[in-house]
């Protein structure tokens, strides 16, 4: 880890941006090397973002945090290098973040007192001065910091029987409930495992063998480009071998703000305490069929925070699964039966009972017909939510060590709360093909949950604590007999209510949630190297219990053109009339494809802050008023 | 052609990388006008010194806010606010009864703070016989606006609140947690005014064991 100061900082972006200056000629260097008589080919990826962030419209009468992600602008560069040597492998993954603006705390008190509002007030100006320049200060003592830090290195050996690997790698074992630590692009979101691991494989006949082991602590990227946040550990979280693994990672940094207390639960940047993560997984398997037992042990040193999993000082998780890959050619089916053991650190906290998970997925396909279903049956089944805590770092608190599945659609946000931990249900999903060119989906999904509009730990199971939610969508998709066009349109809705009534401001109710939706994507082939790709989400919504007060619409349209092979530009248009957001937001963007892994793109313009999920794995974005230039390069 | 193309198009990002890494470098240092200097506070004589935190184990500093002591007796308007303080549940000999005191930030967007306060009063009742005070602060409304004294009413009269509700348009406890992880919950002890327990959401089956364990049967 490198923490450095501006004059630093800017050397090295100086050397960057030289660096890149003089990639016409490097790449050409990067043939297989002879490495003690084995040819070794090296991979060079080179990803920079350059991004300013003016005003992006959140701001709001005396809120610190909504003043604090204005006017400020990061280099933020990633560097990976792999090397290849056959059976081997290293690689090094180094980040580099430098913010070459940033707000000040006292300049953020100021406007927050020049923007006061009148009404009801019990504080003086220079009180409310002083409170707002300690609140802007603490905020800003763990953003905005410079670090250049190996985010990621491995050194891997493969055979057909053998897997060997030494620092960061993913994990996942059955469908997530265990241990599933994964990279999600969509969400900018790598997660590794920094340890040991091995796997050995055993082959006889149709009969295989396959045992995997796992070691280490978690290691999720540390900084947040899209707030300038970053993850900090201190010695006091860091005992032992852990220590070895945390070594050149950001470190909590003490400020006028945030004294260093030495111990981690009370200094107030240190943000991140790695977990200790040890796994296993045994796997029989006999033609299509596969059986496996998989189980994890996160152990937890001192917890930042005290949510029930936050707070447990160990958890053990375990499954057996059951899959077959082949029904006879008609389908596939898995099951997954899972068990969790949560240990509070306080020992004087009543335990909490143990935990139960079961997910079934059957397809089966019959002609033109293609049949699909999920169910999920849990009772307080947590995520392994990482030992973040949520006050000083909120961006990472949907950090977790596993991922339950959701058997929902992909893209969808609203299971609320803690739905998926206290939740009994399952979608059907049909596909048929009409056509060589057309085929239509529906779906229907019905779940319980005893955890979306109550707090409940517990998983009391009761109509106190129930919420009824039914959610379904139908569609077609069109593509041209070249396969060059395609077209998916389609409808949804989701009505969620409660079996108590709800208090609210206009009496009582059982509506908890309501929306219907269409989405669409499209590409369309124009002729010659010109192609054109639409692809839009419209959203009418309706939280009833907190949100907005009253329904609102949103919505995201994008079109992008294609001049192959180098050229791309697109225009977007968004929009919310959530009274407590902007209602518009308009971006373009225009990219130049170097070669097929290199290329240069510039985003101008407005995003809007939005809760993104892919397979229940959830992160907030803020909102986005600015320029950023994108580059990445490989050679 | 392709490759000079390439070539040109790499050097001139480079160049435009350069040229912005050195012009975005600069000072923001405001200057503070003097009146905003004046020593000025929520001042109590009788209330613990500081250093004051906002951690476990730490002090709470006092607060000063208007509000409704007992919502659930009298009227709602601006009339009948009264100025309330965190001094006035401290109770270093425990003369006044008060073991604990429960500090709650809610906001009529949040939809678990409304969730909270659903089974509050039920609490109240519950713990207030064994010395639990609990002061409700509500800072923002639905489009995440100061809250107004309406919609402190509002909020009283739709859970029925049976206990302090304060109005905290200021976010004054904003050093505590940022907004967007409300509800927070600090779990104060009367006779110290130090933090035993803080926490972010509603963490039911967290905040009630402990606070029922802390207190005399």
């Amino acid at each position: 880890m490198i923490r450095y100061q501006s004059s630093r900082a800017l050397a090295l972006g100086w050397g960057v941006a030289v660096g890149l200056c003089s990639l016409g000629t490097r790449a050409e260097a990067l043939e297989p090397e002879d490495v003690f008589g084995t040819p070794v080919a090296f991979d060079v990826t080179e990803a920079s973002t350059l991004l300013y962030n003016f005003d992006n419209r959140d701001t709001r009468p005396n809120q610190v945090p909504t003043r604090a992600n204005d006017d400020w602008g990061v280099f933020y560069n990633r560097i990976n290098v792999l090397a290849n040597g056959g059976a081997w492998q290293v690689g090094l993954r180094l980040d580099n973040a430098w913010f070459y603006r940033s707000p000040n705390a006292t300049q953020i008190a100021l406007d927050l007192v020049y923007a006061r509002p009148g009404g009801v007030t019990s504080s003086t100006a220079p009180a409310y001065f002083r409170q707002k320049v300690d609140e802007a200060g603490v905020e800003l003592s763990n953003r905005y910091i410079n670090w250049l830090y190996p985010a990621k290195y491995y050194a891997t050996y493969q055979s057909p029987n053998l897997e060997l690997g030494l620092g960061d790698g993913y994990v996942q074992f059955g469908r997530g409930l265990v241990l599933s630590l994964r990279k999600l692009d969509e969400l900018a979101s790598d997660t590794t495992l920094r340890g040991a691991r091995a796997t050995a494989r055993l082959r006889s006949g149709t009969l295989g063998l396959r045992a995997t082991v796992v070691a280490g602590t978690l290691n999720p990227l540390r900084i947040d480009p899209a707030s300038g946040r970053y993850l900090g550990v201190d010695s006091s979280v860091t005992p032992g071998f852990v220590s070895a693994l945390e070594a050149g990672m950001p470190r909590a940094v003490s400020t006028d703000f945030a004294p260093n207390t030495g111990n981690c639960a009370t200094f107030a940047t240190c943000s991140y305490a790695p977990d200790q993560i040890f796994g296993g997984q045994l796997e029989v398997s006999h033609k299509a069929a596969k059986i496996a037992v998989q189980g994890s042990l996160l152990e937890r040193g001192m917890p930042l925070a005290n949510d029930i999993v936050r707070s447990a000082t160990q958890m053990a998780t375990g499954s057996a699964s059951f899959e077959l890959a082949d029904l006879g050619g008609h389908g596939a089916a898995y099951l997954e039966v899972a068990l969790q053991d949560l240990k509070p650190a306080d020992h004087s906290a009543p335990k909490p009972d143990l935990g139960e998970a079961l997910y079934l997925s059957v397809s089966v396909q019959a002609g033109a017909l293609n049949l699909n279903f999920e169910g999920k049956h849990y009772r307080r089944f947590f995520p392994l939510l990482a030992n973040v805590s949520p006050l000083r770092a909120r961006e990472f608190s949907t950090l977790a060590a596993s991922a339950p599945p959701t058997t929902e659609a992909l893209f969808l946000d609203t299971e609320f709360e803690n739905f998926n931990t206290c939740v009994s249900g399952g979608r059907l999903r049909g596909d048929v093909a009409l056509s060589n060119v057309a085929s239509a989906y529906a779906w229907a999904g019905y779940y319980e949950s005893f955890a979306e509009s109550a707090a409940n730990d517990a998983c009391k199971v009761s109509h106190d604590t129930r919420n009824r939610i039914l959610d379904s969508a139908a569609g077609f998709e069109l593509h041209s007999r070249d396969h060059h066009s395609k077209a998916d349109v389609s409808v949804g809705s989701r009505f969620d209510d409660t079996d108590r009534a709800l208090a609210t401001d206009n009496g009582e109710t059982h509506v908890f949630y309501r929306e219907i939706y269409t989405r669409h994507q499209a590409a369309l082939a124009l002729g010659g190297p010109l192609s054109m790709e639409l692809q839009g989400w419209h959203r009418r919504r309706h939280q009833v219990v907190g949100g907005p007060g009253a329904p609102w619409s949103e919505g995201d349209e994008l079109i992008g053109f294609d001049y192959a092979p180098h050229w791309s530009a697109a225009l977007g248009f968004s929009y919310d009339t959530n009274a407590a957001v902007p209602p518009t937001y308009v971006n373009g963007q225009v990219g130049y494809r170097l070669s097929s892994d290199s290329s240069v793109s510039l985003f101008v313009g407005q995003r809007r802050g939005a809760l993104r999920c892919v397979g229940g794995v959830c992160r907030v974005f803020p909102p986005f008023e600015g320029a950023a230039l994108d580059l990445t390069l490989r050679f | 052609m392709a490759g000079a193309g390439r070539r040109i198009a790499l050097r001139l990002t480079g160049l435009g990388l350069c040229a912005a890494l050195v012009s975005a470098c600069g000072s923001n240092t405001p200057t503070i006008p003097p009146e905003l200097l004046a020593s000025s506070g929520c001042d109590s004589a009788n209330y613990p010194d500081g250093p004051y935190g906002t951690e476990e184990g730490d002090t709470v500093a006092n607060v000063c806010f208007k509000g409704f002591r007992d919502p659930s007796k009298g009227s709602h308007d601006e009339s009948a606010l009264q100025n309330i303080a965190f001094s006035d549940y401290y109770d270093p000999t425990g003369s006044k009864g008060i073991g604990l005191i429960l500090i709650d930030t809610c906001a009529v967007w949040c939809s678990a703070c409304r969730t909270e306060h659903e089974g509050l009063p039920t609490r109240n009742n519950q713990y207030a016989p064994r010395g639990l005070r609990i002061v409700g602060t509500l800072f923002q409304d639905a489009k995440r606006d100061p809250a107004s004294v309406q919609d402190l009413a509002t909020w009283v009269e739709t859970f029925k609140s049976n206990f302090a509700m304060l109005l905290d348009p200021d976010y004054q406890l904003g050093a505590y947690a940022p907004a967007d992880t409300a509800p927070l919950n600090l779990v104060v002890n009367a006779h110290t005014m130090k933090i035993e327990k803080k926490l972010l959401g509603d963490q039911e089956s967290i905040l009630w064991p402990y606070i029922d364990d802390s207190l005399p049967k």
